[in-house]
């Protein structure tokens, strides 16, 4: 793929640079996320280190910052991925076909919710900070269970809010198939969270 | 309860599907609710959806669910983006040398 075949990319700045010019920013990403001062800290200068080492893998195609926090995201996935707790989407990984899982052989008829995957009654109190972290947490916890490419085409979709068309060229698929996984992504999350998150939330109360 | 909460719905869905091409099942409605967050639906379809919705509540869960999941994800981004929304939280003076003395000090 060489869609940028003139010149040099932006380049990247000088590392040290960084901590005076995103240090502060990755840093309020971070604590936003994971709620806790020190631990933010490690995750920031983990990125700084994880960016240095991957620094030719900068392609100039998003900015730096945008860069460092892709890298920053997947430390804090990496981190709720090693002490959250353990999150299970499925039994089997045949169960990852959620979407035809969901409504086949219902005992309703055809194309019904079957029953044990119905959606129940919740609802999320984005009021409450601890709430919101915890749905972070949870949201990033059954992300990190899906195959790559839905999770990916999620991510744009809702967290980077990139339009549809350019989300199919990065990945390769019709405008079509981005709407089957993306129905496909939501039938799934859904239930992840309702499953594993809003279960334990409920026996907390 | 559960007994006769799944006979109503039974009757309501059978409803549904005695409406026939009309109405779609849940596993074609929640699709569309899921396309209707990427692009407005055409008129004709939306109401389909709507009517839909009006008997099934498990699918109005679903929508309700993923508007508030939208929400959520799209307040918290933006404030976490925000470079102005906290500006007094920064890192601390000693985080920060021991930052700036690990980049400066590993070799490339």
């Amino acid at each position: 793929m060489s869609q940028n075949p003139s010149k040099d990319p932006q380049a990247l700045s000088d590392p040290s640079t960084w901590v005076g010019k995103h240090g502060d920013f990755l840093f309020r990403y971070a604590l936003f996320k994971v709620g806790n001062t020190t631990l933010a800290e490690d995750l920031v200068q983990e990125t700084f280190l994880a960016a240095l080492k991957a620094g030719d893998s900068f392609e100039g195609k998003s900015d730096e910052r945008t860069w460092l926090v892709g890298i920053l995201k997947n430390k804090i996935v990496d981190h709720f991925r090693k002490t959250g707790p353990e999150v299970r989407l499925e039994t089997s990984e045949q169960e990852l076909h959620y979407l035809e899982e969901s409504f086949k052989n219902s005992e309703l008829g055809p194309g019904s919710w079957k029953s044990g995957r119905r959606p129940k009654e919740w609802v999320i109190d984005s009021s409450d900070p601890v709430e919101s972290k915890e749905f972070w947490k949870f949201l990033e916890l059954c992300l990190s269970k899906l195959p790559a490419r839905d999770s990916q085409a999620f991510v744009l979709r809702e967290m980077e809010e990139i339009k549809a068309e350019e989300i199919c060229n990065k990945l390769g698929v019709t405008p079509t198939n981005l709407r089957v996984l993306l129905h496909r992504v939501r039938l799934s999350l859904r239930r992840c969270l309702e499953k594993n998150w809003l279960a334990i939330r409920r026996k907390n109360r | 309860m559960r007994k006769r909460l799944s006979i109503w719905s039974k009757a309501k869905l059978g409803l549904a599907q005695a409406m026939g091409r009309f109405v779609p099942s849940c596993e074609e409605a929640t699709r569309l609710v899921s396309d209707s967050m990427e692009e407005k639906l055409p008129l004709r379809i939306k109401i389909r959806v709507t009517i839909h919705l009006l008997m099934c509540k498990w699918c109005r869960r679903f929508k309700q669910q993923w508007r508030q999941i939208r929400a959520l994800i799209r307040s918290t981004q933006a404030e976490a983006d925000s470079s102005h929304s906290h500006p007094q939280v920064t890192l601390s003076d000693s985080a920060r040398e021991r930052m700036e003395k690990a980049l400066g000090s590993s070799d490339k």
